[in-house]
């Protein structure tokens, strides 16, 4: 029998590494403009004759490819610390209202303010810290138990959607403008609104993982972690914060992207345990992956309309739903 | 030396510790017994801080309700009743019992590799370090957490009832270990039991609690003599060579 050597963390990790590298190459290659290899160079290089590939490589599909690996490293460590915090594993960022948040302060904004449209995305990073504070204050009246934290999050979600909801129904002008928001995308990215998002993704995912080996005893449950001397309620008030701004930071320039805070710790862990520290770090490329890929999909599929990445993660992560239920109620 | 005096616990209006006075001695197996809500669980959570209190608990003068949870937890361990089944293998799960000692940046020294080690191999759970909690035995699994609380190397080790998943020849593996920890390994040992006869067994000292106040707080010998155990739990005493038996 042929012996089959386990692969090491790093050497998988080394691998993940290499299919981000590669995915990255196919969102630079393909598109509605197909550019081989030399082409590719030449508009990196920015080569005399290659003007034109410059221009779609530098305004078009850089910054798209680095809002795909930001959307997809926020989106996956806020994802992870939902989970951890709350010990639930269907937590996402949808979940403890942030999205919902972050879409109510957007429509207040096109209903109030219809000519201030370039201020969407801090409106919505805005509407995520405030939905995320009256998360918080709800919980600081109740307990910061996970049950306590989801419950409050659904009810905060379930109010905020209630407003938009209103606002749309009353002014069909706002519904359409919300529309592409609401369902998120990365085709109208301009480089400089990802600096300071890229910043704070940066800043939160270096805190967590800073923090990792005690958000790790959050799974032993808070009696066990409390003997082991982590400050519970300090924790999971902190990891709350950070994962809100994760998200947030997010919603400001892709819009409200479904899924991957779900999917993403998924595969992960299944690839490497649950140890939060190498979780973070490698969801942070295998969410980087799955959004430049389903980018990358959403502009091949109907070309040259483009699919927007949030239906294309929808199709991949309303079946992953279903498989996690399925697979829940199997063990259960 | 552990000491409690006047510790109330109350939940609403109702009191489920009151008036609670005890001295417990260093390098001693004190075992804690009471019938089921007689208070016994939550005066061990008292010490982890996991419980609001009133009155003082102190150990070797610190005052637990003043130290910060890092410090409290370098000198009391807890082992609870409940464990979960965390995704995690038997020795991520031990690693844990480090996290008191580790840096601001969660760093594993050779100090803190060196303490999991010799937990894991004091259990006896070196074969199982690379399997996950939820793929062993529920007695494997009370090991595994045994071990991530000797990792934690505290002077005081709570424990609530120890051997809850355990077969026989486990529990008396484990009722052995309990014993050494007092003895060759200078630890206080404060447990929460059921299993009369074993408490009896590895006690040197014996707690009894009956509706949330100590009715009865001295040494092994004077718990046998002064038939205690017999008038709480409405059990009989069985003497058979150098073993005491309660049925």
């Amino acid at each position: 029998m042929k012996n089959r050597q386990k692969l090491t963390d790093t050497e998988k990790t080394v691998i993940i590494t290499a299919v981000l590298l590669l995915s990255v190459m196919a969102a630079l290659v393909f598109g509605s403009v197909q550019m081989d290899l030399t082409s590719l160079i030449g508009g990196i290089m920015k080569r005399d004759g290659f003007e034109a590939e410059s221009v779609i490589l530098y305004s078009l599909r850089l910054p798209r490819i680095a809002a795909g690996l930001l959307a997809g490293a926020g989106l996956s460590a806020s994802g992870v610390l939902l989970q951890a915090v709350t010990g639930n594993a269907l937590a996402s960022p949808g979940i403890i209202g942030v999205n919902s948040g972050a879409g109510f302060a957007v429509i207040m904004l096109l209903a109030f303010f219809p000519f201030a449209t370039g201020f969407m995305p801090f409106a919505a990073f805005f509407g995520a810290f405030i939905a995320t504070m009256l998360i918080l204050f709800l919980c600081s009246k109740i307990s910061f138990s996970s049950s306590s934290v989801i419950l409050s999050g659904v009810a905060v979600s379930a109010l905020l959607n209630a407003g938009i909801s209103f606002i749309s129904y009353a002014d069909n002008d706002i519904l359409s403008l919300y529309s592409y928001f609401s369902v998120g995308g990365l085709s109208q990215i301009f480089p400089e609104r990802l600096v300071i998002p890229a910043v704070i993704i940066a800043f939160c995912v270096a805190l967590t993982v800073l923090f990792a080996p005690k958000i790790d005893t959050l799974c032993l449950g808070d009696s066990i972690a409390l003997s082991l001397g982590v400050n519970v309620k300090l924790l999971r008030f902190c990891c709350l914060v950070l994962a809100s701004a994760l998200a947030g930071a997010v919603v400001s320039f892709a819009g409200l992207l479904g899924f991957v805070g779900l999917v993403v710790p998924h595969i992960t862990r299944r690839i490497f345990g649950t140890a939060i520290r190498r979780l973070t770090f490698n969801c942070v490329l295998v969410g980087g992956i799955l959004v430049v890929l389903s980018d990358l999909c959403g502009r091949m599929l109907l070309s040259p309309t483009e699919v927007p990445v949030g239906i294309v993660m929808a199709f991949i992560g309303a079946p992953f739903l279903f498989y996690l239920l399925l697979r829940g109620k199997k063990n259960a | 030396m552990l000491e409690i005096k006047n510790l109330c616990v109350s939940s609403g209006k109702r009191e489920i510790l009151r008036n609670i006075n005890l001295e417990i001695k260093p390098h001693t197996v004190t075992v804690i017994l009471g019938k089921n809500a007689a208070g016994k669980s939550t005066l061990i959570s008292c010490l982890t801080g996991e419980r609001k209190y009133r009155g003082t608990v102190s150990f070797f003068g610190k005052n637990l309700a003043m130290l910060p949870p890092r410090e409290r937890a370098s000198l009391i361990a807890l082992l609870p009743q409940y464990l979960p089944k965390a995704d995690l293998t038997v020795e991520e799960l031990v690693r844990l019992g480090r996290t008191p000692y580790l840096d601001f940046a969660g760093r594993f020294c050779r100090e803190d590799k060196l303490q999991v080690e010799k937990a894991i191999s004091q259990v006896g759970i070196a074969h199982l370090k690379d399997r996950s909690l939820s793929r062993i035995s529920g007695g494997e699994r009370q090991k595994a957490y045994l071990a991530m609380i000797l990792a934690q190397n505290t002077r005081l080790i709570a424990l609530d009832e120890p051997s809850a998943y355990m077969d026989p020849a486990f529990s008396a593996e484990l009722y052995t270990m309990i014993s050494e920890l007092a003895v060759k390994k200078k630890k206080t040992v404060l447990a929460v039991m059921h299993d009369l006869t074993a408490a009896m067994e590895i006690a040197d000292n014996v707690i009894v609690i009956d509706g949330g106040e100590v009715i009865f707080a001295s040494d092994k010998k004077t718990a046998r003599d002064s038939g205690i155990i017999e008038k709480t739990f409405g059990v009989k005493r069985y003497d058979a060579e150098e073993m005491t038996f309660y049925r």
